[in-house]
């Protein structure tokens, strides 16, 4: 009921102490299960090579000259694409996700890079045991160098191979 | 001023304190709610179950920082292969296809079934796989999204740069 001359009594306030009390405990059980990423994406293209359509032996050959490629087994890398380069990049140790050469890998493809300045595409080709984490390591590190500070594109279009 | 004159005072002075003091005061929370609903609102609006706190899915951290595109997803965990959120293949929990599971020339038909579907929507599928998955079943999941349509692959990555 009004009052004369005073306010009108609107009764007791919103009781907002359940609905905090249900936040307060959403918060921390939020923060302590969340972990913050910041993720992105890396592009790639499959051609889908198998023993169907497999290219001959004299086919791959040729290719391994002209073709910018890397493959990755169990004994570490192998670039393909220059002559004059060793293909070879052996792991330090075992072979596992840390002992892979990526800096070794980095600066072949550098050098792969200024002898096929116009190409964007490299064929990634690893054996069906290494772990995708290394896979993305080797895809990332082809697609741009950043060894001098700046970024210097390298191959950003990877074409991943795979063997049936 | 002697002590007796100095205590009245203070009474006094206390008297006057607790008339201005409202007589039943309640907490004030109404700012703290507002905080704690803003920073709840912020949470459930970036938190993803389907990444975080899956310990069967853990991306691989590597320097990149590229361009982000939508499309349909598949997760290959550690314990099997989802579409959309959809669980498409039960692996044997360290990414190899359990017996009994078919497989052909063109990879994983269950999956390739799931996927062709989406191809007809997008030509480009978003691709998170756990970083200890071996590359065999990644390539059978490529194999498959290649048959149904796909092209254009995007691998979902924690970037570190």
């Amino acid at each position: 009921m009004a009052r004369r001359g005073g306010l009108e009594d609107t009764g007791p306030g919103l009781d907002l102490i359940p609905m905090l009390s249900v936040v307060v405990h959403l918060v921390p059980m939020l923060l302590l299960s969340v972990r913050f990423l910041a993720l992105s994406q890396i592009g790639a293209r499959g051609p889908v090579i198998s023993a169907l359509d497999a290219p001959d032996a004299g086919s791959l050959a040729d290719q391994s000259k002209r073709v910018v490629s890397v493959e990755i087994d169990e004994k570490g890398f192998l670039v393909g694409g220059s002559p004059g380069l060793d293909p070879r990049i052996p792991c330090a140790g075992d072979c596992s996700p840390s002992t892979y050469d990526l800096a070794a890998l980095g600066k072949a493809l550098r050098t792969l890079k200024e002898e096929h300045p116009d190409e964007r595409r490299v064929v990634i080709a690893p054996t069906s045991t290494v772990p995708f984490e290394v896979v993305a390591a080797v895809m990332a590190a082809a697609r741009s160098d950043w060894s001098t500070g700046k970024e210097q594109v390298l191959f950003p279009e990877p074409l991943l191979a795979v063997r049936q | 001023m002697n002590p007796d004159t100095r205590k009245t005072a203070r009474a006094r002075r206390q008297r006057r304190l607790q008339r201005r003091l409202p007589t039943n005061p309640y907490l004030q929370i109404t700012s703290m709610t507002d905080m704690f609903t803003l920073i709840l609102a912020f949470l459930l609006t970036f938190y993803d179950p389907s990444i975080v706190g899956a310990p069967s899915l853990v991306l691989p951290a590597v320097p990149v920082n590229a361009e982000e595109k939508p499309g349909p997803r598949i997760d290959v965990r550690s314990d099997g292969i989802v579409v959309d959120g959809v669980l498409v293949v039960t692996l044997d929990g360290h990414g190899g296809l359990r017996p009994g599971v078919e497989r052909d020339a063109e990879g994983i038909p269950a999956v390739r079934e799931a996927l062709s579907a989406r191809a007809r929507d997008s030509a480009t599928l978003l691709v998170a796989c756990d970083k200890s998955a071996p590359y065999g079943i990644v390539g059978d999941v490529l194999a498959s999204a290649h048959a149904a349509g796909f092209d254009d692959y995007r691998f979902v990555v924690e970037s570190t740069r």
